[in-house]
């Protein structure tokens, strides 16, 4: 097997995720300027020593939003992440292990909710909840669950009938003592490579909510909204408005993808390709 | 006090069927598979009973709805006076103490994710048996018995070869001083040469612990060698019972000889061998008439009692010596 530390997509992919959660824990601490200082003096500053990133039409500092927006969005990643797998992943182990009738109703529940487009199902919630960035969370963590429930299901499923779960109920062993010793740890690749491509999938979401205006409203500086005040500046020259956040939005995605890519081909060599896509 | 005569574990007309799949979902299948199909046997303390037959005739099932690792569709399993299968599940969970499993496949049924010091550990934690300390020295002298370096015990099963894994195996049902294991084929998927370690081994824990086996084996001379008492099954029902010695003495179903007369023994003038055609396979939904194993009896493959009438267990000789034959004896050992 190849080693994963002889790669270089797989160096690259840890280098731009290190870079971005640096950026995002730290940048605001250490940058003088603040997300929402507005300077008057100078709007629509081209990148310069002093604005790398130039300013946005109020005159704020464009690379101060960037980094609290990498906060926002690796923040709302970790929770949408979090929240999805301990929902998802405990139906689908409800499911999996809960028998016919549970697993029914379980997994017809999850086709309901996975019938729909997961970007309509977020929007759906949000608008519903009122729009805002945390709503706009809940949306997505809730379109997330059907990933984690289904693949965790299937992973249980496969997991309860090998040699060594009939061992431990041999042996004697308590069925909350299987599940937590014998079957969820067996499941951690699995849910690992999961959690990769679903950290991607939402903060593309978060950014395609707030670029529509359903997520983060815009002085708020999060990379979507942030996109879409741009856009109004991107035809008369003020291109780092909108090309700033959306690199931003493309190399988190990109690392969170080659991540779980890698990790999937190093961990679990036979399994299928991801879910999210 | 209990006597050594008194059975620890008794069988009674055991029985565990499985609805045959069918390949049309809209005309369910309403054939039944009979894999164990009223087995009755007891085993005494201290004593190993061997169930022995081939491929697919049950003797895993048998091994399995004894433990209620599949729930036995009929009959009777007792141990020590407990009905095994009428428990509830915390009770049962507590009694399995007492009964316990080695498997054929050491490989698989060790989490591969668990050092052997918490694979062995792992029973008595299950049971609230001692404080760590207590657990820490039983472990340890545990695997000292079954022949483990204390310094190899963190290590994963992986690290270890076919045999070393089984006794593992071996060591993790007999931490909990079980009264019974149930042996699955415990060397089959083993080399010749550790074999005979594994099968040495299992012996002597049994003098030391006192323990009774079931072992269920496919190989006679291993039974020869390693039972007790044991008893011939064929497509789920017993065909001979007795003694190992007079068993392999003087053998009276035509299975059992057919069996028998395959084993190459040294020394021994080459006899007659009587080559069972075919293979096991159930004879369909007529199978409830007759005896199970004439299709392939050299005896009574023709004779019209053997597919009337399925012929019962019957003493013969000594009281211990059963079998369900119409003919016994009719067919011999002895070279012609």
């Amino acid at each position: 097997m190849r080693r994963i530390g002889d790669d270089k997509t797989f160096a690259l992919a840890v280098l731009i995720a290190a870079l971005l959660i640096v950026g995002a824990l730290l940048g605001p601490l250490v940058w003088p300027l603040g997300p929402l200082d507005m300077d008057f003096g100078a709007p629509l500053a081209a990148p310069s020593f002093a604005h790398p990133m130039g300013t946005d039409s109020n005159g704020r500092d464009v690379f101060a939003r960037f980094l609290t927006g990498a906060r926002i969005s690796l923040a709302v990643g970790a929770i949408v992440v979090l929240a999805g797998l301990v929902v998802g992943g405990a139906i689908g182990v409800a499911a999996g292990i809960g028998g016919r009738v549970v697993d029914t109703i379980l997994m017809r529940l999850i086709d309901a909710l996975a019938a729909f487009p997961p970007l309509i199902l977020a929007m759906a919630v949000t608008v519903g909840l009122g729009v805002g960035l945390k709503t706009a969370a809940i949306g997505i963590a809730l379109s997330s669950v059907p990933f984690f429930a289904r693949l965790m299901r299937g992973d249980i499923l496969r997991i309860r009938t090998l040699p060594f779960v009939e061992a431990s109920v041999a042996m004697g062993a308590k069925r909350g003592r299987i599940i937590a010793r014998h079957l969820l740890p067996h499941t951690a690749p699995t849910m690992l490579v999961q959690c990769a491509s679903v950290f991607g999938y939402a903060i593309l979401t978060l950014a395609g909510l707030g670029f529509i205006g359903l997520g983060a409203q815009i002085p708020e500086p999060e990379w979507g909204a942030m996109i879409t005040d741009g856009m109004q500046y991107a035809l008369t020259g003020q291109w780092w408005l909108a090309l700033f956040p959306g690199l931003g939005v493309l190399l988190a995605v990109i690392a969170a993808n080659l991540l779980a890519d890698r990790l999937e081909e190093s961990l679990n060599p036979r399994s299928a390709r991801n879910q999210v896509r | 006090m209990t006597g050594r005569d008194i059975p620890l574990l008794v069988v009674d007309r055991l029985e565990k069927s499985f609805a045959a799949r069918s390949s049309n979902p809209f005309k369910p299948s309403r054939e039944i598979l009979r894999a164990v199909d009223g087995i009755s046997f007891t085993v005494l303390r201290g004593e190993t009973f061997g169930l022995v037959g081939e491929s697919g005739c049950g003797k895993s099932t048998a091994a399995r709805a004894i433990l209620r690792l599949v729930e036995p569709t009929g009959g009777r399993v007792t141990l020590d006076g407990i009905d095994v299968a009428s428990l509830a599940a915390e009770p049962m969970r507590k009694l399995r103490r007492r009964m316990q499993m080695v498997f054929q496949d050491s490989t698989g049924t060790l989490d591969p994710r668990m050092s052997v010091r918490e694979l062995v550990e792992e029973p008595l934690i299950v049971h609230g048996i001692g404080d760590a300390a207590t657990r820490r020295a039983k472990v340890d002298a545990m695997l000292e018995l079954v022949g483990i370096r204390a310094e190899f015990a963190n290590r994963r099963p992986h690290q270890f070869s076919g045999g070393q894994r089984q006794r593992i195996g071996i060591a993790r049902a007999l931490v909990l001083e079980p009264e019974l294991v149930v042996l699955d084929e415990p060397i089959s998927a083993l080399d010749v040469s550790v074999q005979a370690q594994i099968l040495n081994l299992l012996k002597d824990l049994q003098e030391k612990l006192g323990v009774s086996y079931v072992f269920i084996v496919h190989d006679l001379t291993v039974a020869e060698f390693f039972c007790d008492r044991l008893a011939v099954l064929y497509l789920g029902q017993v065909m001979e019972s007795g003694s190992a010695k007079e068993l392999f003495a003087d053998p009276q179903h035509p299975y059992t000889l057919s069996l028998l007369s395959a084993v190459p023994r040294v020394g021994a003038k080459t006899g007659r061998r009587t080559v069972l055609e075919g293979e096991v396979s159930p004879l369909g939904s007529g199978a409830s008439k007759g005896c199970v194993f004439r299709a392939r009896c050299p005896v009574g493959k023709d004779r019209a009692i053997c597919a009337e009438e399925r012929p019962a267990l019957r003493p013969h000789g000594t009281a211990d010596h059963t079998v369900a034959c119409h003919f016994p004896g009719e067919l011999s050992l002895a070279p012609a």
